[in-house]
C-alpha cells in the first residue's frame, strides 16, 4: 500500500516536472531559434565574412584582402573609401564625445533641476521630451528648413547685415549643424532616466545636507551624483560600448555629403548601396571594417567599464 | 524659507539666484523646441506651393502666410505619393507595422524574462548571464550578413520581416526583468494551490499584473517602430511607413522647384500626432515608471 502511494506521488512530481519543462520551454524554444538564427548565425556569418570575397566567377574566396583594403583606407587614404573613412571616425568620435561631455553634463544638469521642481517642471519636462518621441525624419526636415534658404535663420542673417550661407549644406559647417541637432534634441531621454534616479534618492538625505549648509551645486555634486552613480556608469558604459556607433541622422540629413559620414552610416550606406544587386563585394569589405571596429572597441568598453566600476568597489570597500 | 520635519531650512541666495537661471535657461531651450512645431504649422497652412516658393525666395518662410488654408490636410492624402503608394495607404503600414512589431517583440521579452525570473535553474540563470554578457559586447558590421539573410530566406519586403522581432534579448530585457523581479510570486503559488496550470497563472493572474507598469515600454517600442525608417530603406520599401514617407518624399520633390510642400508639411503634422498623442495620454507611466538602476541590479 505504502509502495503504491510513493509510486503514485513518485508519478504525480514526475509529471509536475514535465509540465513545468513544457512550459518553460513552450515560452524559450521561439525565442532561442530566434536568437539563433538572427543573432549567432549572423554573427558568425559577418566574422566569415570579413575574410572572404568574390572571385571573377563569382565563387568565394577565402582572403586577408579586406582588411589590407581598410587598413590601406585608414591609414594611407586609398581606395574609394581612403579619404572617407578617416572622416567618419572622426566625425564618429566628435558624435561619442558630444555626448559624453556635452549632452550628459547638461541633460543631469536639467534633470536635476526638474528633480527641484523648480517652477513649470512639469510643462517643461514634457516638452524637453517631445523630440525623443517624434520621428527623426520629421525633426531633420524642420531643423532643415529652419536654417535653409528662405527659412527663419537666412531672415535672422539678413536683418543683421550678413552674408547668407546654408550651414547645411556646406563642408566645414554641415557637421557642426548635425551636432547641434543632437545636443538639441538629444537631450529628453536623458532627462527622464536622471530625473528616475534622482527621484529615488531618500528626501531625509537632503534634507541632511541642507542642514548642513549645502548650496544646490555641493548637493548636486556630493550628493546627488555618487548617489544616481550605478545609473549613470550604466550610461556611460553603454555608451562606450556602443562609441564607434556614434551616430546623427546622417541619412536624414545629408547622406554622408559635406564630410558628415559617420562609421556607422558608412555601414549602413555599405549595405544600401548593393541591396538588390546580386553582388555582395561591398559587404565582405563592410564585415572586415565591423570586425576591425569590433576589435578596437572591445578592449576600451571593458577599460571604461573596469574604471568605472573600481570607483564603486572601492568606495564600498572604504564603506 | 521652507519648514520640513519640524525643521526650518532657509533657502540661501545663491540657490535662488541658480533657480532663477537655470528657470530661464530652460524656458528658453523649450521655447527653441517648441518653436520647431511652430515652423512646421505655418509651412503646413501655406495656400499653395506657388505661395510656398514665393515665400522661400522673399525670406519669409516663418511668416503668417495670405490665404492660410487647412486644406492642406486633404491634400496631403491626395497629392502626397511615393511611386505608388497614397498617403492612407501608408499610414496603414505605419499602424500596422507599429502595432504587430511592437507587440511581438513586447510579449516575446515578457514571456522570456517571466521564465527567467520565475522558473530559475542553472539553463535560465545561463540565458541571464549571457544577455547581460552580450549586452557588454560591442559587436559591428553585422548589418551585412543580416541582409544576406534576409535576403536568401525571402524576408525582404514582406510581412515576415515582424518575425525578427522574436528573440530571446529583445528590447527593454533588462527593464522587464526587473519589473518581474519586483511583483510577489504569492500569487501565483496560491492559484497553483487551487490547480491553476502554469499558462493560467501566467496569462489570468501575473500578465494582468504586470501590463500597466510595462505598458510603458510597449508604448516606447511603439513609438520607436512607428518613427523607424532605416531599416524601411533597405528591408520594407514595399510596405513603406510614414517616417521612411517623409524622408523618400522630400528626396523626390528636391529638384522640382519645392511641388506639394504645403501638403507635405501637413502630412508631417498628421504623422508625428499618434506619438504626440500616446505620450501626452501616458506621459506620466512613461516619464515616472521608467528609468534604470544600473546594469548591476
Amino acid at each position: 500500500m505504502e509502495a503504491e502511494r510513493n509510486f503514485v506521488r513518485g508519478e504525480v512530481k514526475v509529471k509536475k516536472v514535465w509540465s513545468r519543462r513544457l512550459f518553460v520551454a513552450s515560452f524559450l524554444a521561439l525565442p532561442m531559434i530566434g536568437f539563433f538564427i538572427f543573432y549567432i548565425y549572423v554573427h558568425l556569418d559577418s566574422f566569415c565574412m570579413a575574410f572572404q570575397r568574390e572571385g571573377p566567377g563569382g565563387e568565394i574566396l577565402w582572403t586577408f584582402d579586406n582588411f589590407k583594403t581598410v587598413y590601406k583606407a585608414l591609414f594611407k587614404g586609398e581606395g574609394i573609401h581612403g579619404r572617407i573613412l578617416s572622416v567618419a571616425l572622426r566625425n564618429t568620435c566628435l558624435f561619442y564625445a558630444t555626448g559624453l561631455l556635452v549632452n550628459l553634463p547638461l541633460s543631469l544638469l536639467i534633470g536635476y533641476f526638474f528633480s527641484k521642481k523648480i517652477a513649470g517642471y512639469k510643462t517643461f519636462r514634457v516638452i524637453t521630451y517631445m523630440p525623443s518621441i517624434i520621428m527623426s525624419t520629421a525633426l531633420v526636415m524642420l531643423f532643415k528648413y529652419t536654417f535653409g534658404e528662405g527659412g527663419p535663420y537666412h531672415a535672422s542673417v539678413l536683418s543683421g547685415g550678413g552674408v547668407y550661407a546654408n550651414p547645411i549644406t556646406k563642408t566645414g559647417t554641415a557637421i557642426w549643424m548635425m551636432l547641434l541637432y543632437t545636443v538639441s534634441f538629444g537631450l529628453g531621454g536623458n532627462i527622464v532616466i536622471w530625473g528616475g534616479a534622482m527621484n529615488s534618492i531618500s528626501p531625509e538625505v537632503l534634507e541632511a545636507g541642507k542642514i548642513d549648509g549645502c548650496n544646490w551645486f555641493q548637493e548636486f555634486y556630493l550628493l546627488i551624483i555618487p548617489m544616481i552613480w550605478p545609473t549613470i556608469s550604466t550610461v556611460v558604459i553603454l555608451g562606450a560600448v556602443g562609441f564607434l556607433g556614434a551616430s546623427g541622422p546622417v541619412l536624414a540629413f545629408t547622406k554622408g555629403e559635406y564630410n558628415t559620414y559617420t562609421l556607422s552610416y558608412m555601414l549602413y550606406e555599405m549595405i544600401g548601396q548593393v541591396s538588390g544587386s546580386e553582388s555582395y563585394q561591398n559587404y565582405y569589405l563592410a564585415s572586415a571594417l565591423g570586425l576591425c571596429m569590433t576589435a578596437i572597441s572591445f578592449p576600451l568598453a571593458m577599460l571604461v567599464k573596469k574604471i568605472v566600476y573600481s570607483d564603486k568597489k572601492e568606495e564600498e570597500e572604504a564603506a | 524659507m521652507k519648514k520640513r520635519n519640524g525643521i526650518k531650512i532657509k533657502t540661501s541666495l545663491s540657490n535662488r539666484i541658480a533657480m532663477c537661471v537655470a528657470f530661464a535657461f530652460i524656458a528658453l531651450y523649450c521655447l527653441y523646441i517648441l518653436f520647431f512645431f511652430l515652423f512646421a504649422a505655418l509651412l503646413a497652412i501655406k495656400p499653395s506651393s506657388a505661395s510656398f516658393i514665393a515665400d522661400m525666395m522673399n525670406v519669409k518662410l516663418f511668416s503668417w502666410p495670405k490665404g492660410a488654408t487647412l486644406k492642406n490636410v486633404y491634400r496631403a492624402f491626395t497629392d502626397f505619393q511615393i511611386g505608388t503608394h497614397t498617403y492612407g495607404e501608408m499610414l496603414f503600414n505605419s499602424v500596422w507595422r507599429s502595432v504587430l512589431g511592437t507587440f511581438i517583440a513586447w510579449m516575446t521579452t515578457v514571456m522570456v524574462t517571466y521564465i527567467l525570473v520565475f522558473y530559475r535553474s542553472k539553463f535560465t540563470k545561463f540565458i541571464y548571464t549571457l544577455g547581460f554578457f552580450l549586452t557588454t559586447l560591442p559587436l559591428y558590421g553585422a548589418g551585412p550578413a543580416t541582409y544576406r539573410l534576409m535576403s536568401r530566406i525571402g524576408f525582404i519586403n514582406t510581412p515576415l520581416m515582424l518575425l525578427t522581432n522574436i528573440t530571446l534579448y529583445g528590447g527593454h530585457f533588462f527593464y522587464m526583468y526587473s519589473f518581474w523581479k519586483g511583483i510577489a510570486w504569492e500569487y501565483a503559488e496560491a492559484a497553483s494551490i487551487d490547480g491553476a496550470g502554469h499558462y493560467t497563472v501566467f496569462f489570468k493572474i501575473m500578465l494582468p499584473m504586470a501590463v500597466p507598469s510595462m505598458m510603458a515600454l510597449f508604448i516606447m517600442s511603439f513609438i520607436a517602430n512607428w518613427n523607424e525608417y532605416e531599416n524601411t530603406l533597405l528591408y520594407m520599401t514595399r510596405f513603406p511607413n510614414l517616417s521612411y514617407a517623409l524622408y523618400a518624399y522630400e528626396n523626390s520633390i528636391k529638384y522640382d522647384s519645392g511641388a506639394g510642400k504645403p501638403a507635405y508639411f501637413a502630412g508631417l503634422m498628421i504623422a508625428m500626432l499618434p506619438c504626440l498623442a500616446l505620450f501626452l495620454i501616458f506621459q506620466n507611466t512613461i516619464m515616472e515608471k521608467v528609468y534604470i538602476g544600473g546594469l548591476k541590479g
